[in-house]
């Protein structure tokens, strides 16, 4: 037998440098990015008002129609939804519609389905709220007139005058605040249709409109993050676009941000570091340091995305040091000269950013120095010059909606209170350091 | 110490990136790899037998180390930034390292050769 000889000396230096080599895979490796769950709406829930002051908007060839039936027939096309949209009537108790989005698009056009006994708007809402629980979104479309019963009226004309403001705003206010403790949030879009029937004033007098202009609402009602991601996916199929519209809640405060390192740079000693700017100690009026941060505002109301928003509401404080905040740009309106030039660590800190803010030091004492940038809760206010406490005439009422104002505040209120009178939408710190 | 020496060499990255995750791992790796170079060719093979002890088998280590250096470096920053090519920085850092592990290996080679038995003058 012959019995192969093995020089072991000339294998062991091929041995070492084969562990050494496997010790230059000690680089970091890519991180996993760790499977994250789509969101998933569970169901949607579309409820049509159909008490008798809603008939005009169906009668004829109205925007609120076409309108309505867009959404019905887009929110059923919306994805990833795990139930089949149920569709809902209801003025006092909500009705399951059978028969699906099809034939309810066609019966808005030739049943009128707007002839149930005029409904509360807060018992309406308790319901709807109902059904915007665990990952459901509820839809509710509505002429959002605030009133008290009928016989309420019949024994004092004037009480949804005097009290709309006390006793109405406050039903509304707590239905909203059972939602917003369960961070249920809500976005209401505002429409305008002709209408063509019977109109009933605030004393439930009958007026005949035919044709004129009047306002509907259609509100999204959801968890937070289900809300965005319904929202952006409507929004982006919509064909008609709402005149206005309002979100309640916020959701949780931006706190996180991405500081560029070489997008908008002025200053060459200065280092990025995390939330951290470091080596500073050179900046003056005449030698300043500019440096840029991304900014993922999606979660935020649209309307507090809007350059203008943010350029009158973002407040800057950072003691005794000099910054300013020179530019707040929309993501893509960033120089694409700038952004060609990025390598992938900051191309990716802009792909994940929708606004990119930037801000320029003058002078730095401290050796830490801490700045302060928020974007304190605003809402919008288009709603009080949509609303009215006098809808007996043509003028009184033009484009306006009776005791909206009563309304939308009772829905703010419950949100506010809920969330602390300083809330923010923005509340971030970035560190400057000598 | 590792950071201070390479922006003294190639100068700093604003992509914070190379001081936080690059330059210390780099540097300790290179100087543990250099080590166990240097330790394998004095003290293991260098004791064992008279068959890897030459001055040519010595440089023929030395190259070994530069080459594992130089790859080191780039292939770690690489991965650390996600670049898909390596840019000019990168190869500076890999030049850089290059020289470090050429004078950490010769260090080592010094300091371990009296410790060998038939590698006891090489390289001189």
């Amino acid at each position: 037998m012959v019995r192969a000889k093995i020089n072991w000396y000339s294998i062991l230096p091929g041995l070492f440098l084969a562990g050494v080599l496997q010790s230059c895979n000690l680089a970091p490796k890519e991180e996993e990015t760790p499977t994250v769950k789509a969101d998933t709406i569970n169901q949607i829930n579309f409820f049509l008002e159909t008490s008798a002051s809603m008939g005009g908007y169906l009668s004829g060839g109205t925007a609120f129609k076409d309108i309505v039936s867009e959404f019905a027939n887009k929110l059923s096309q919306i994805e990833p939804v795990r139930k089949p949209l149920a569709i809902y009537t209801i003025s006092q108790e909500a009705q399951p519609y059978e028969g699906g989005v099809d034939r309810f698009v066609t019966s808005l056009a030739t049943v009128p389905l707007a002839n149930a006994r005029s409904s509360e708007l807060h018992s309406i809402f308790k319901q709807v709220g109902e059904k915007a629980r665990n990952g459901n979104v509820a839809i509710l479309v509505s002429d959002c007139i605030l009133s008290f019963p009928d016989e309420d009226i019949k024994k004092n004309p004037q009480i949804n005058v005097t009290d709309a403001s006390s006793v109405l705003k406050n039903e509304i206010n707590r239905q909203f605040a059972m939602l917003s403790k369960d961070t249920i949030n809500a976005t209401v879009y505002a429409y305008s249709s002709a209408f063509n029937g019977t109109y009933y004033d605030y004393q439930n007098k009958k007026q005949k409109l035919n044709g004129e202009q009047r306002p509907f609402y259609i509100w999204i009602i959801g968890k937070q993050r289900v809300l965005n991601l319904f929202n952006q996916k409507l929004q982006a199929s919509l064909t008609t676009k709402p005149d206005k519209q309002l979100s309640f809640g916020g959701g949780s405060t931006i706190t996180d941000y991405n500081l560029f390192f070489t997008l908008n740079r002025q200053g060459e000693n200065w280092n990025a570091d995390g939330q951290r700017i470091t080596n500073l100690k050179g900046v003056r009026a005449d030698r300043p340091a500019e440096f840029s941060i991304g900014l993922n505002l999606s979660g935020l109301p649209s309307y507090a995305q809007t350059e203008a928003y943010l350029t009158k509401n973002l407040t800057v404080m950072a003691g005794n040091a000099g910054v300013k905040l020179l530019t707040i740009q929309p993501k893509d309106k960033v120089d694409a000269k700038a952004t060609e030039k990025l390598k992938t660590n900051e191309s990716r800190m802009l792909s994940e950013s929708t606004h990119i803010l930037t801000f320029k030091v003058t002078q730095l004492f401290e050796n830490q120095t801490p700045v302060t940038v928020k974007l304190p809760v605003r809402y919008d206010t288009w709603y009080l010059d949509q609303s009215t406490m006098d809808d007996r005439t043509a003028a009184g009422r033009e484009g306006k909606t009776f005791a909206l104002q009563h309304l939308m505040n009772g829905v703010r209120d419950a949100y506010e209170t809920g969330s602390g009178s300083d809330k923010s939408f923005i509340n971030l710190t970035i560190t400057l350091e000598q | 110490m590792f950071t201070a020496l390479y922006e003294l060499l190639i100068g700093k990255n604003p992509d914070p990136t190379y001081r936080n995750t690059v330059f210390t791992p780099v540097g300790l790796l290179t100087l543990v790899i250099m080590l166990g170079l240097a330790a394998t060719f004095y003290l293991l093979l260098g004791r064992w037998k008279a068959v890897f002890h030459r001055t040519s088998h010595w440089v023929v280590t030395l190259v070994v180390a530069l080459v594992i250096a130089f790859s080191l470096a780039v292939s770690y920053a690489k991965d650390a930034t996600g670049e898909p090519e390596a840019d000019s920085y990168m190869m500076g850092f890999g030049g850089v390292n290059l020289i470090l592990a050429g004078l950490l290996f010769f260090g080592f080679s010094l300091l371990f050769r009296r410790g060998s038995k038939f590698a006891r003058y090489t390289p001189f």
